[in-house]
């Protein structure tokens, strides 16, 4: 126990607080906004239900679905410095896309997302379809593909969650650079210009912290192995 | 009860040593400009005509503010984190038991 504690504690000597992800409030013109809107709210209906169900056939993963929230939100707390004197977040959603699901993940993404925008004033409510879409969607989907690819190779699990959580909070940050790149194409700025210039701020700074985000989900998904197993053998038989 | 007190003392402690650490550390390691900054000056290079078509409601007053709020989210976090930890520690050292 105290050792698990102590992991936690180690990891609060990091941070700085702020963020580095979202786009920031009316930073996407209208239109892009209600797109990335539309475009996530099924994935956000979907979520839901599938979680409904999860809890209703295992009623203890309510508290395992708080705990994999709370590394969310412990996670995209942290403002970690990088390279090039610029700082930026974890996301924490592998580890709850590898236990729960993907689509569950829509529902995590949407809570943090918006007690970040209303209390924090960090992202946006006109911009939290687009930011929950590239952390909730393109960060939950790509860590359960990644997962189950290495896990197909025969990869040890420990090395499958730490790729899964490294590829996912890279995506998260190329599918944002994406999406600014795609709001902001003009004649004279063309989307793979843009792509280029949005991906250097966001993914140069990423990539160490994807490192610290494999290293930190391994942690907490050894730990939830060990007190839920039955709970997951139930949740996600594929696991063991 | 008892159960109930350790772990409301271990999150009061974790939560002190969260706004400790919070007001120290920008001190020690200098400002480092988060790249949500970074790319608001990116959009304002590209698009000069660019401007924001809503406003936050409301924002935190000054840097302490926000770092109080900042440190709340980590403490709700840390919070749900050593229950489940206590919790379910209590719940293996039973078993063997």
């Amino acid at each position: 126990m105290i050792k698990n504690i102590g992991v936690f504690l180690c990891m609060l000597l990091f941070p700085v607080y702020g963020f580095g992800m979202h786009i920031a409030e009316g930073f996407l013109p209208k239109k892009w906004a209600g797109i990335w809107t539309i475009i996530f709210i099924p994935f956000l209906i979907i979520g839901y239900q599938k979680l409904k169900k999860q809890i209703e056939k295992v009623p203890k993963t309510k508290l395992l679905f708080s705990v994999v929230c709370a590394f969310v939100f412990v996670l995209s707390s942290f403002k970690i410095p990088s390279v090039a004197g610029s700082s930026s977040h974890l996301t924490g959603i592998a580890l709850g896309a590898i236990l729960f699901g993907a689509y569950s993940m829509s529902v995590a993404g949407v809570i943090v997302l918006l007690f970040q925008a209303l209390l924090l004033a960090h992202g946006g409510i006109t911009t939290l379809g687009a930011n929950a879409f590239s952390m909730a969607v393109v960060g939950a989907f790509s860590a359960v593909w990644v997962f189950k690819s290495c896990r197909f190779f025969r990869v040890p699990q420990g090395v499958a969650v730490f790729t899964a959580a490294l590829i996912s909070d890279v995506l998260i940050y190329v599918s944002t650079s994406g999406q600014l790149a795609l709001a902001f194409q003009s004649p004279t700025h063309g989307f793979l210009d843009n792509l280029i210039k949005f991906l250097s701020v966001f993914a140069v700074t990423q990539l160490p912290l994807a490192f610290v985000e494999g290293i930190f989900t391994v942690v907490a998904f050894n730990m939830i192995s060990k007190y839920s197993k039955q709970e997951l053998m139930v949740l996600n038989p594929s696991l063991y | 009860m008892v159960k109930g007190k350790s772990i409301s003392v271990i999150v009061v402690i974790i939560a002190v040593f969260v706004v400790g650490v919070q007001f120290v550390l920008p001190f020690l390691m200098g400002d480092f400009k988060g790249t949500d900054d970074q790319a608001v000056g990116l959009i304002s290079s590209i698009n000069p005509d660019y401007k924001p078509w809503m406003d936050h409601f409301w924002a935190p007053s000054g840097d302490w503010g926000e770092t109080l709020v900042f440190a709340f989210q980590t403490t709700i976090g840390v919070g749900i984190i050593v229950f489940y930890v206590l919790k379910n520690n209590r719940k293996l050292k039973s078993k063997k038991c």
